[in-house]
């Protein structure tokens, strides 16, 4: 299992999640062998999976602005994804363990890519 | 020239760039791979996102070549400046490659810009921020 999604639901202005990571997932594995610590790009990859395969007709994914990853995450911990719609085919992340910020920045969506 | 495998800190389920191509005191070409079995590939190709740490691999490969040490050296990928997707999906077990340019550097902090393709397709390009152990 890479993850377990324990929650998910709509809010005002876009999703919250919370999403556990076991120590047997596999985006730990190799990264890094004596200190396991999720990999920052795992957490977008998680967030992006969570609202591409629960949110009917969500544009593409284009891109990403201003991640910042604050803190690590590390194994069996769980996380808050919050996700805000601010303007039209951009997301505003947010993903916290225990209260710590793990990382923040924009997802950036359109209806198709550059060629 | 050392193996990839003794520059980076990664185990081998999570070292994605497998060959460097060329490198200068500033730049590097390598070539990467994902595999179809990676966790970022549930459903066959992977997760564009990916394109990030292979690039972010690609500026650790570029440290340990032109470092005056044959320890290998930890590295975090802090930040995400900017990512411009030109593909919803990485393929899978094809050769990738990543071409990275330091554009700054503040000890510990390098600002990384980089470009993915495949068979000369673009992929991905954008700017990360990576942050090295000195010591």
């Amino acid at each position: 299992m890479r993850y377990e999604c324990l929650s998910f639901a709509s809010t005002a202005t876009g999703w919250e999640a919370r999403v556990r990571v076991p120590a047997g997932s596999e985006f730990f594995r190799g990264h890094f062998p004596d200190a396991p610590i999720l990999p920052g790009v795992a957490l977008l990859a998680i967030a992006h999976e969570l609202i591409a395969t629960r949110v009917p007709q969500l544009p593409l994914l284009a891109g990403l602005r201003g991640i910042r990853f604050r803190n690590p995450v590390r194994p069996e911990s769980v996380v808050l994804f919050e996700l805000t719609r601010s303007v039209p085919h951009e997301l505003t992340l947010k993903a916290s363990c225990e209260a710590a910020r793990a990382a923040e920045g924009t997802l950036l969506f359109a209806d198709e890519l550059p060629a | 020239m050392s193996a990839i495998v003794e520059m980076l800190p990664h185990g081998d389920e999570a070292r994605f760039v497998r060959t460097v191509v060329t490198h200068d005191a500033e730049s590097i070409t390598c070539t990467a791979l994902v595999p179809a079995t990676s966790p970022y590939a549930p459903r066959g190709n992977a997760s564009p996102m990916l394109a990030v740490e292979i690039a972010a691999q690609a500026a650790g490969v570029h440290g340990a070549l032109v470092a005056d040490t044959d320890r290998t050296r930890s590295g975090l990928l802090v930040g995400i400046r900017e990512l411009e997707l030109a593909s919803a999906e990485l393929p899978v077990d094809c050769e990738l490659r990543v071409s990275a340019r330091l554009i700054a550097a503040s000890p510990p902090l390098a600002i990384w810009e980089f470009e993915l393709s495949a068979a000369k397709r673009p992929l991905a390009h954008g700017e990360l921020s990576v942050w090295v152990a000195t010591a």
